[in-house]
């Protein structure tokens, strides 16, 4: 580059052109300090940034339903326990008589179509349940069995959102820094919607 | 046709503006091992483009403090969406893209800010006869006469359009080629030599009196 300038310069007769200064430009530097530490300073932004916190109102909220969602499950889940065992218990029950065959004893025949088409689902989903209970015969094991596939339901959730969230963490730094760099494949794929680099 | 002669004839460098091109050898692969966890990798992608990322953005707000932070954000930018980086570009595009993007939205929301600071010239670097050229005077008053024209300098230049000044920026003191910088900008080459002319003739104006 400054052989060329040297040729240019002394053809043009020390001429000098708004290339000339323009080049000036690239010998201005910051001093070799000013990089000190640069790159961890990035890096501990970096990471700090990709791990948000809940605001207030967020957490509560998040809180609340969560609360929500766990006693409506679970009510469910008893209410479906209980109307299982109903049926299952009744001395009139023929599912006990008979087997897991579903019958209908008395009624018209419209009836019994649709108890088939219409409830089979449910019969199978506690069929699945009874079949791993098969040691326990007690209501109280079945109620427990139930109650423990909900709470391993919820702390899957609960798992997810700590990935994205860090309201556990306190707010320092290095924390920040060490759980993003822990998690850093699934943070990076969770976070930044928007593609920086987008038009001008 | 005259006029596009002229245009091309101003926008072609004097120095072989391939050769400050970055080497981006290596990049791809260092991106690869951002995106599968190696955090560590991206400090050397830092490294390696933090001095020229630093050049463009403060030829661009002449000012240190905000070019600091400004270089730092487009790293943390860089880092959030390595992730979603398609590999359609090269990665020193697809981060100037990210800088010029960034540095030109803070310059939109700070119009009032109108204040200078100067990187000192490296003088080793930047060899004597050029400026015995530019200044004819002796060496000894060269930092009182390296200063007067880092004002003008950056006066000028600031008196450009963002978009124009990008482009100067880019092409003149970056040293990229009119593609890379059509990539950067996302608009066509043509454009880019356009912008190139009309800046560099209203450069010519302001600079008048160091011309000579």
């Amino acid at each position: 580059m400054m052989s060329n300038f040297n040729e240019n310069s002394e053809k043009r007769e020390e001429r000098v052109t708004l290339d000339d200064l323009l080049q000036l430009k690239r010998y201005e530097r910051p001093p070799e300090d000013f990089w000190d530490d640069f790159e961890v300073v990035v890096k501990e932004r970096a990471l700090q940034s990709v791990v948000t916190k809940k605001t207030w109102f967020k957490a509560l909220l998040s809180a609340i339903s969560r609360s929500w969602a766990l006693r409506l499950s679970s009510g469910l889940g008893l209410a479906g326990v209980i109307i299982f065992c109903v049926v299952l218990f009744h001395p009139n029950n023929s599912l006990m008589e008979e087997g897991n065959s579903i019958t209908v004893e008395s009624g018209d025949d419209s009836r019994k179509d649709n108890v088939i088409e219409g409830e089979a689902p449910d019969e199978v989903k506690f069929i699945d349940v009874e079949l791993a209970l098969a040691d326990s015969q007690t209501v109280g094991d079945k109620v427990e069995f139930i109650e423990v596939t909900l709470t391993l339901n919820e702390s899957k959730v609960a798992e997810f959102d700590t990935v994205l969230s860090s309201n556990d963490l306190p707010d320092d730094t290095s924390d920040f820094v060490t759980y993003a760099g822990a998690n850093v494949s699934t943070v990076l794929a969770e976070s930044e919607s928007h593609d920086p680099s987008g038009s001008l | 046709m005259a006029k596009t002669e002229e245009i091309s004839n101003i926008a072609t460098p004097t120095v072989g503006a391939e050769s400050l091109a970055p080497n981006v050898d290596g990049d791809l692969s260092l991106v690869m091992q951002v995106q599968q966890g190696e955090v560590a990798c991206f400090d050397k992608l830092v490294v390696k483009y933090r001095q020229r990322l630093f050049s463009v953005i403060y030829n661009l707000t002449a000012n240190r403090e905000d070019t600091a932070d400004l270089v730092q954000e487009t790293f943390i930018k860089a880092f959030r969406s390595i992730g979603r980086f398609k590999r359609n570009s090269s990665f020193f595009t697809w981060l100037y893209r990210i800088g010029v993007n960034t540095t030109l939205s803070f310059l939109k929301k700070n119009k009032a800010r109108r204040f200078f600071s100067f990187e000192r010239i490296d003088e080793e670097a930047c060899r004597d006869d050029v400026l015995e050229v530019l200044s004819s005077k002796s060496l000894a008053d060269k930092p009182t006469f390296l200063k007067e024209l880092q004002e003008k300098l950056n006066e000028a230049l600031q008196k450009l359009s963002n978009k124009h000044r990008t482009i100067v920026v880019l092409f003149e003191i970056d040293g990229l080629s009119h593609k890379e910088i059509a990539s950067i900008m996302k608009c066509s080459e043509g454009t880019v030599r356009s912008r190139l002319h009309y800046a560099k003739r209203q450069l010519q104006g302001f600079l008048s009196e160091f011309l000579r």
